[in-house]
């Protein structure tokens, strides 16, 4: 909620710390702020509040109560002259409640419809632009000024948390009334959308019909416009449920709805409508106001909350003196009665909705007193014997024998194209089931990383995920799903430079044979997929078993380019003193500045002929000095060789390299090696 | 570099099993239970009331309707269970509604029934890691699923002192011996007094979990009476972020070697 720091200043006498200041003070005491916003002069903080302060915080009065509870300042509340009460016409509100809501939540709180509805009567008002003061209030949070009736009603709710409406008094034909919709009744709203209606939703109407969205949207028809010259004020309160489901049901939010979802006190409606009329009477000082029809059947009643001082200093492990915590408790307009026995009597205002088990006063007493305060404690001692569930314990045990035996675990997306059971309001078409098995997404990364492979370094791919699937059952029947929710195993293979064989079967006999267990696999084009739900209570986690953890090496992640790559292999004979690195550094040289484009590089085969095999001619290469074609001393007939061959990858992280750039650098390489005689086969 | 040999652990389950270490070391178990939850262990029972605006803090993923007594989930991996027909069963969900579960919360009261319908009175000290899933629009710091750990302590006397050492000593352990963390007030409707815990690194400060002392409304839902708790969650995907500067969290599930390959145990 936006929340404007010269708005908040009206709230004090001495001045407020800096804004930067007061968002510091409400993030240690009440809120987190996500942002200050300079603007014409003001700050304005973005104020984050969470539902269970909804009730009385969505307010710049609420907010100001909160800072001044947390720097030990008084709230000053504004003079304000309430006009007098002149002789207007009567105004009849009829509430009819149908029979009670069904899903009573709690049996103390109120369930009717309308706990509350003040009417009345304003005359002679003109309708005019709002004066800048005004203006200013609203655009600094973000709200367009519509007129002076209308920013009036804005600004109250704004200041107080209480949603209010005004009506063109003289297009409202009999009593305000206030009741469920007939179905198929419509209403024209003041956007100008026309709804039709049914029995959920709650109407404010008169005798021709609608007037308004009760707690959610005014209508069209005694919309206050510039002849508008006569006033029905409004001051309500809905009930909270019956507004979040219309207007979650009719798509419709506002600021009036989402205070009245959050529930608010019916008693703020009485002060609201003081508000209301003692700032119209400012604004119009020839209006005449009517009395106060006030339709309230159930006044709320002041809660009071019993506690133990030890009961709330034992929760923050503190030792707060019975003085301190009543002080703190009255800082937040809590009036605090101390009984006998370390006992206090704490009456909440009206607006605290949230404040009803002692367990709610320790909070307001921790936060203000400052959580900084609470010590480090550590648990008592425990017996240390953990056990391990079998399914974690199987599960970690095979990830550990696929990751020795060279497979890497990915983790896909539960979510699919296709499935059993489908997503109510799916994020995206190929989003909108649950999947049925892990091999799909599998046989996606194999292709992805085989792609990649030489990039990576990877000879081959083997890729494993553990994860839950919910497949259809066997016997479930059509359009039904009777399937379950399943601990599955998908191990794969993809070749690379090295091709092998058997490797998904090799894989899941070695780890059958090390549980001891003998796997079910699905083996489908080198992807197996193993359900893993039989396994659990076959096995059993050794006493104290601890995963064996080597320590990580990375540090820091590297972010990788998304461009393609180029591959190079170079193979040379060069004689066998001469080590691969001897070699490496003669490439790398060669490469030079060109090496941030070198993504990877790896020695990838030896090859050492020993000696002239029978019948056939030694494998040598013809190498010689490229400067005077003669041969040179390490091209000596007869001398031992060794083969290296060495993979460069080639990438930019940040533009697609072109071919002949390589080939230049390659070049380069191919030269650096001549240089040394030895010649790239 | 060529990789040779060994493969490589998805940086998420090394995290789980690091943190599983870190809370073993104080007498912590792993608990589990289904991604599948019903509505009344996901919110309800975790007092979080129907038609309130707390469900909105979560974007949920509803099911369509299957016939949700035909549907089995999971047996709960609790920690005594060793074999026996009744986790070959699996349980049953009866209520009406189902989800994807959109924490890992509703652990907390799986595991409190099964204890005390086991005769198992608390002390109980578990954590849950799992995967749990939102219903937002994905981007670097959002994903439609991602990993949550819980945790839960339940025994006669707990304060916001046992919260802040046991926090404490996993971020030293995780983080490092420097990690520092704060405490400011927060909701969560299923803990009271609400926590959000913040950890230092180097000098700034980052929200790392959501915590608080059990609302007693948790325990009346599961009929366990004269018991307080603390319980905390946090993303295991964020603390990978920041512990590794990983920019985006759509990584972890990208299928990717490119991104797993880099994480060298």
């Amino acid at each position: 909620m936006l929340v404007s720091y010269n708005w908040l200043q009206t709230y004090f006498k001495e001045k407020l710390p800096p804004a930067e200041k007061v968002g510091e003070v409400l993030t240690f005491s009440a809120f987190e702020i996500d942002g200050i916003e300079q603007k014409n002069g003001d700050s304005v903080l973005d104020v984050k509040v969470l539902p269970d302060r909804a009730h009385y915080a969505l307010c710049h009065r609420g907010i100001a109560h909160e800072i001044a509870a947390a720097i030990d300042e008084k709230i000053v509340l504004p003079l304000k002259k309430n006009p007098n009460v002149e002789k207007l016409p009567p105004l009849k509100v009829v509430i009819s409640d149908p029979n009670p809501i069904s899903h009573k939540l709690e049996a103390e709180s109120c369930i009717s419809d309308c706990r509350r509805y003040i009417g009345r009567r304003v005359s002679g008002v003109k309708i005019s632009e709002s004066p800048k003061r005004l203006k200013e209030r609203l655009e600094s949070i973000g709200e367009r000024s519509i007129n002076n009736v209308v920013d009036a009603a804005n600004f109250v709710m704004f200041d107080m948390g209480q949603p209010l409406h005004a009506f063109d008094a003289d297009k409202v034909k009999g009593a305000i009334q206030i009741r469920r919709a007939e179905s198929g009744e419509k209403i024209s709203t003041l956007d100008c959308k026309d709804i039709i209606l049914d029995s959920e939703i709650l109407m404010i109407a008169d005798d021709m019909g609608p007037l308004a969205i009760a707690g959610i949207k005014g209508g069209k028809r005694a919309e206050v416009g510039p002849e508008t010259k006569n006033l029905i004020l409004e001051s309500a309160n809905f009930e909270p449920t019956l507004i979040r489901r219309a207007s979650e049901r009719l798509q419709i939010r506002t600021g009036a709805s989402k205070r009245f979802e959050n529930e608010i006190s019916p008693e703020v409606a009485g002060k609201a409508m003081t508000e209301f009329s003692a700032l119209l009477a400012d604004l119009l000082p020839e209006a005449e106001f009517g009395e106060v029809k006030d339709a309230y059947p159930t006044p709320a009643r002041q809660s009071v909350i019993e506690a133990k001082i030890n009961f709330i200093n034992s929760l923050l492990d503190l030792k707060i003196s019975e003085k301190e915590i009543a002080g703190i408790l009255e800082r937040l307009g809590i009036a605090v009665e101390i009984r006998g026995g370390g006992v206090l009597s704490a009456a909440i205002p009206f607006e605290r909705l949230d404040l009803k088990i002692p367990e709610d006063l320790a909070e307001e007493v921790g936060r203000l007193y400052g959580y900084d305060k609470v010590p480090v404690a550590a648990l008592p001692a425990a017996k240390l014997e953990t056990a391990t569930p079998a399914r974690f314990y199987l599960e970690n045990r095979i990830r550990e024998i696929l990751v020795a035996g060279g497979f890497s675990e990915i983790m896909a997306s539960s979510l699919s194209a296709k499935g059993e059971l489908a997503i109510e309001k799916p994020l995206a078409s190929d989003k909108s089931f649950l999947r049925t098995n892990l091999s799909e997404n599998l046989k996606t990364s194999l292709k992805l990383n085989a792609a990649n492979a030489p990039l990576i370094g990877l000879p081959e791919v083997k890729i494993f995920e553990i994860g839950k699937v919910w497949p259809a059952s066997a016997s479930a029947s059509a359009g039904e799903f009777g399937g379950r929710e399943e601990s599955h195993l998908a191990l794969g293979y993809a070749p690379g430079r090295i091709k092998n064989k058997g490797i998904v079967e090799g894989a899941v006999k070695k780890i059958s044979a090390e549980l001891g267990i003998e796997l079910k696999a699905k083996i489908t084009d080198n992807a197996a997929e193993i359900d893993l739900e039989p396994i659990p209570p076959k096995i059993s986690a050794p006493e104290n078993w601890r995963p064996k953890l080597p320590p990580v090496e990375t540090t820091k992640y590297k972010p990788f380019s998304t461009y393609p790559f180029i591959v190079r292999d170079v193979a040379l004979f060069v004689p066998e003193n001469i080590s691969d690195q001897a070699v490496w550094s003669v490439i790398e040289k060669a490469v030079g500045q060109s090496a941030d484009l070198l993504a990877n590089h790896y020695l990838f085969d030896i090859y050492k002929p020993k000696g002239p095999p029978a019948g056939a001619a030694p494998v040598r290469l013809p190498v010689r000095d490229t400067q005077t074609g003669a041969p040179r001393a390490g091209g000596q007939a007869g001398e031992q060789k060794i083969s290296y061959a060495f993979r460069l990858v080639f990438q930019s992280a940040g533009r697609t390299l072109a071919d002949g750039e390589v080939n230049k650098i390659m070049a380069e390489v191919y030269k650096g090696l001549a240089d040394r005689g030895w010649q790239a086969r | 570099m060529e990789n040779k040999e060994k493969g490589h652990l998805h940086p998420i389950s090394r995290a789980i099993l690091e943190i599983a270490e870190i809370f073993g070391q104080i007498g912590f178990e792993v608990a589990s239970g289904p991604e599948i939850e019903d509505e009344w262990h996901n919110f309800d029972a975790l007092n979080v009331p129907k038609d309130h605006p707390s469900r909105d803090m979560q974007d949920t993923f509803w099911l369509k309707q299957p016939k949700s007594e035909s549907l089995t989930v999971n047996p709960l991996s609790l920690t005594k269970e060793r074999g026996g027909k009744k986790s070959r069963q699996g349980l049953k969900i009866k209520d009406e509604r189902l989800l994807l579960r959109t924490h890992t919360s509703p652990v907390q009261i799986r595991y409190m029934e099964e204890k005390l319908k086991a005769g198992i009175k608390p002390p109980y000290r578990i954590i849950v890691p799992g995967k749990v899933f939102r219903n937002e629009a994905t981007d670097a710091t959002h994903e439609a699923q991602f990993f949550q750990v819980e945790g839960l302590y339940v025994d006669k006397e707990v304060s916001l002192a046992h919260l802040k050492g046991t926090i404490l000593h996993f971020f030293k352990k995780y983080f490092g011996p420097d990690a520092e963390i704060r405490f400011r007030p927060s909701f969560f409707s299923f803990v009271e007094p609400g926590i959000e815990v913040d950890v230092k690194f180097g000098d700034r400060w980052l929200e790392m979990m959501g915590a608080g002392l059990v609302h007693p409304n948790v325990f009346r839902a599961v009929g366990l009476e004269g018991y307080r708790g603390f319980a905390f969650g946090g993303g295991i995907d964020r603390f990978l972020m920041v512990k590794y500067g990983i920019p985006d969290i759509r990584l972890f599930y990208s299928g990717d070697l490119r991104f797993i390959n880099q994480f060298r145990v």
